[in-house]
């Protein structure tokens, strides 16, 4: 009966606060406006606060992992000082303090740098593996990769014009065509999603359990 | 009041609210009418990717995404967990393990609670193991896990950004099947060339109708093709209206 | 042997060995490959030069430091644009690392070039230019900061904004002569909340992953401009007739881009001539 109504609760607040954000965006009514506001800066913190949910749950695998001297203990305490350190730091001395962006300029830069210079290795690798002649998609599919590469280094424009002429057809007529008509239908598929969901039919972000029911 | 220049929104709005609406309620609920979807080769293909992990005796691997709940990606993530529940559900049933990873903290609960549930309702509460719900801040991480584990299928459903090529990759370096699932539209090539099989755009949202075959779920869909076919006429018309040099129709969705 | 044999013996680690040394060589001896201006970012350059005197732009930092130099330098770019003009610039961050971002740019940084000095502009902070900070919400940021561009009542050193005279006529959305956004996503959310309603011109500084899909918004006039990758900032930098980091680092981008269509071909050619083997 409790497991009942609080999911009874819960849908009721969904729905209620879902409409009521939907019903804002197209109405000009201060009241309603300064509570949706409101609603909108309330879920931004709830969802700031997840964060500690997270940072627990790190600290407690790895602290777990570091007790039990479990596969590779060592990065794991490279891996709490590293997420405890700049928090602590960040929290007392604010973003503008002079360890805290050391170690943003100086550290997080550089990796978050690297991670994504990965990609260029990795679209590579996969170039090499997956671009193949092998039916009449595979085919459109590399020489339209071929060109659009082309197109992208400005030295074949240079060299020919017509790389810049066929990439630009390409981009503004041939894929934004399909990505047109893979755009509406996303668009309706959240859209479907998110009545679903207002409507108490879609049930998943509850996570409820319901126990073995099978 | 209204704000007026989002009335044609609101029109909009109100249509496919109307259309979707009646088919739930209407076809789905009261008439418990079941349509037929097309074939998802990738969601055929989820069966025969947990029976190849269960003969290599290696385990799944399986992420709904990196977008948080408050984005507006956020109905993908939320296909992508009752995906999940489907994969868990096989992998409990030919007792195959595993391994969850999301890069969120308000979704990585969700996780947890959709695998405990999949595995509970399959009769194995005991077979459950929360360690195998990974929260990696950085899901890019993912990568070396999977190498690491040497998984045999990686799952990868859901919104994506960057890391999912990283993935892709990482799943086929460890020489696992790929099945990807997205519809952020920048990852769709990645996704479309590197992935064994792949579900694209809308059809993430339709594979859990597709698996299912509830009544609702599949009047859901048959909703979205009817707002569809609305859009295609607008289309139709506007480009018909337009090239005969009457732009009121292109003007008014300006 | 048959050709996927062929092509799975060769490990694929030698083709990073030479991306690696493809990239290298370019930095270690620039060869100044030639480029030209593309007309996307032509049109987003003549329409900041188009601007009369004393319009607000607003610069926004939404991108983060994995993105590196590719938005990173859109972002300079930009920014000594809007201070080389008789604009009214307010900066302010959509993304949490936007502050850092920002400072990196002033103070120069790997990714976004040379240090930024407004006062080598004549330009004062609070009548010129001013710094709103970090607004958290994405999506809802944007719609609180359209209907109140005081929203976040002092700027990010805490000073009032009543105190800042260049905040006087930045109240709404309607005092905006232009956005130009930096970031990895978020882009239709910022079109339908600043364009859709307002029809508040936009420019995107958008990764080269993220760009297909805005020029349908480029086409149905929904964007006004666009710069694209680092070759977009490149391409900035030589109109605004100061080379700097963008366009040092196209050396790479360009033999970067013609290894990866190497690679294409020579992996299809190892592919068929290993199935016509296969069929003798």
């Amino acid at each position: 009966m409790a497991r009942f109504q609080l999911r009874s609760v819960a849908l009721t607040i969904t729905f209620v606060l879902g409409f009521l954000m939907i019903v804002e965006y197209f109405i000009s009514f201060k009241s309603i406006n300064d509570l949706a506001a409101n609603i909108r800066d309330a879920a931004t913190v709830i969802i700031g606060l997840a964060s500690i949910v997270g940072v627990g749950n790190i600290t407690r695998n790895h602290l777990r992992n570091i007790s039990r001297r479990g596969d590779n203990w060592i990065p794991s305490i490279i891996m709490l000082v590293s997420v405890w350190i700049p928090l602590v730091i960040g929290l007392l001395g604010t973003q503008n303090h002079p360890i805290y962006r050391y170690v943003f300029v100086n550290l997080f830069n550089p990796v978050g740098n690297a991670f994504f210079a990965v990609l260029g290795f990795y679209i590579l690798s996969g170039a090499w593996r997956a671009f193949r002649v092998k039916s009449l998609d595979g085919t459109v599919m590399v020489l339209c990769a071929a060109l659009i590469f082309l197109k992208n280094a400005p030295v074949a424009g240079y060299l020919w014009s017509g790389f810049n002429d066929i990439g630009a057809w390409i981009m503004n007529v041939f894929q934004a065509a399909g990505y047109r008509g893979i755009i509406i239908g996303v668009a309706i598929g959240s859209i479907t999603t998110g009545l679903r969901i207002l409507l108490g039919r879609e049930t998943g972000y509850l996570a409820e359990r319901r126990g073995g029911q099978e | 009041m209204l704000v007026g220049a989002r009335m044609l929104a609101l029109g909009l709005l109100v249509v496919c609210l109307g259309i979707l609406t009646y088919m739930i309620i209407v076809q789905g609920e009261r008439k418990r009418k079941v349509y037929s979807i097309r074939r998802l080769a990738a969601m055929d293909a989820c069966e025969e990717a947990v029976g190849r992990a269960v003969e290599m005796g290696r385990p799944i691997h399986y992420t709904p995404g990196t977008a948080q709940l408050t984005m507006a990606e956020a109905p993908q993530t939320i296909a992508a967990l009752s995906i999940l529940e489907y994969v868990a559900r096989l992998a409990a049933k030919y007792n195959a393990r595993i391994i969850t990873t999301s890069q969120y903290p308000e979704v990585y609960p969700l996780c947890v609670e959709v695998v405990r549930e999949a595995y509970l309702s399959s009769g194995k509460a005991d077979q459950f193991r929360e360690e195998d719900v990974v929260y990696l801040p950085q899901l890019k991480a993912a990568a070396g896990l999977m190498q690491r584990e040497r998984v045999a299928a990686n799952f990868m459903i859901g919104a994506f950004w960057h890391e999912s090529l990283v993935l892709a990759e990482a799943g086929a370096a460890a020489g696992a099947i790929n099945i990807g699932g997205v519809a952020t539209m920048h990852q769709l090539p990645f996704m479309v060339a590197c992935c064994d099989y792949c579900l694209i755009g809308e059809e993430l949202f339709a594979a859990s109708a597709y698996i299912t075959k509830d009544p609702v779920a599949t009047s859901t869909i048959v909703g979205q093709d009817y707002i569809k076919a609305v859009s295609l006429g607008l289309i139709v018309l506007g480009t018909l209206l337009s090239t005969v040099g009457m732009p009121q129709l292109w003007n008014l969705f300006r | 042997m048959s050709s996927g044999t062929a092509i799975s013996r060769i490990d694929v680690r030698y083709l990073f060995l030479a991306l690696l040394i493809v990239s290298a060589i370019p930095i270690m001896s620039p060869m100044g490959l030639p480029m030209v201006v593309s007309p996307l970012t032509k049109k987003s350059f003549n329409f900041i030069e188009g601007l009369p005197a004393g319009s607000v732009v607003i610069l926004d930092a939404q991108h983060s430091t994995g993105y590196g130099p590719e938005l990173g330098t859109q972002y300079a770019a930009v920014f000594k644009h809007l201070l080389a003009r008789p604009l009214k610039v307010v900066l302010v961050a959509f993304g949490a690392e936007g502050p850092q971002l920002y400072a990196m740019t002033l103070e120069g940084s790997t990714i976004s070039g040379p240090p930024i000095d407004p006062n080598r502009y004549g330009k004062k902070y609070g009548t010129d230019y001013v710094w709103l900070g970090y607004i958290p919400g994405t999506v809802t940021a944007f719609a609180a900061f359209a209907s109140n561009s005081w929203l976040t009542k002092t700027d990010a050193a805490g000073t009032a904004l009543e105190q800042l005279p260049i905040m006087q006529n930045c109240k709404t959305v309607k005092d905006w002569a232009l956005v130009v956004s930096v970031s990895g996503g978020q882009f239709e959310q910022m079109i339908a909340q600043w364009y859709s309603a307002y029809k508040t011109p936009i420019i995107f500084g958008a990764p080269g992953v993220s760009a297909p899909r805005l020029y349908s918004y480029i086409d149905a006039g929904q964007l006004t401009g666009m710069l694209v990758s680092i070759g977009g900032a490149a391409e900035y930098e030589l109109l605004l007739k100061g080379p700097a980091l963008a366009v040092s680092l196209m050396d790479v981008l360009n033999l970067a881009q013609i290894l990866v269509v190497v690679a294409m071909i020579a992996g299809n050619a190892i592919h068929f001539i290993g199935r016509s083997k296969e069929k003798k």
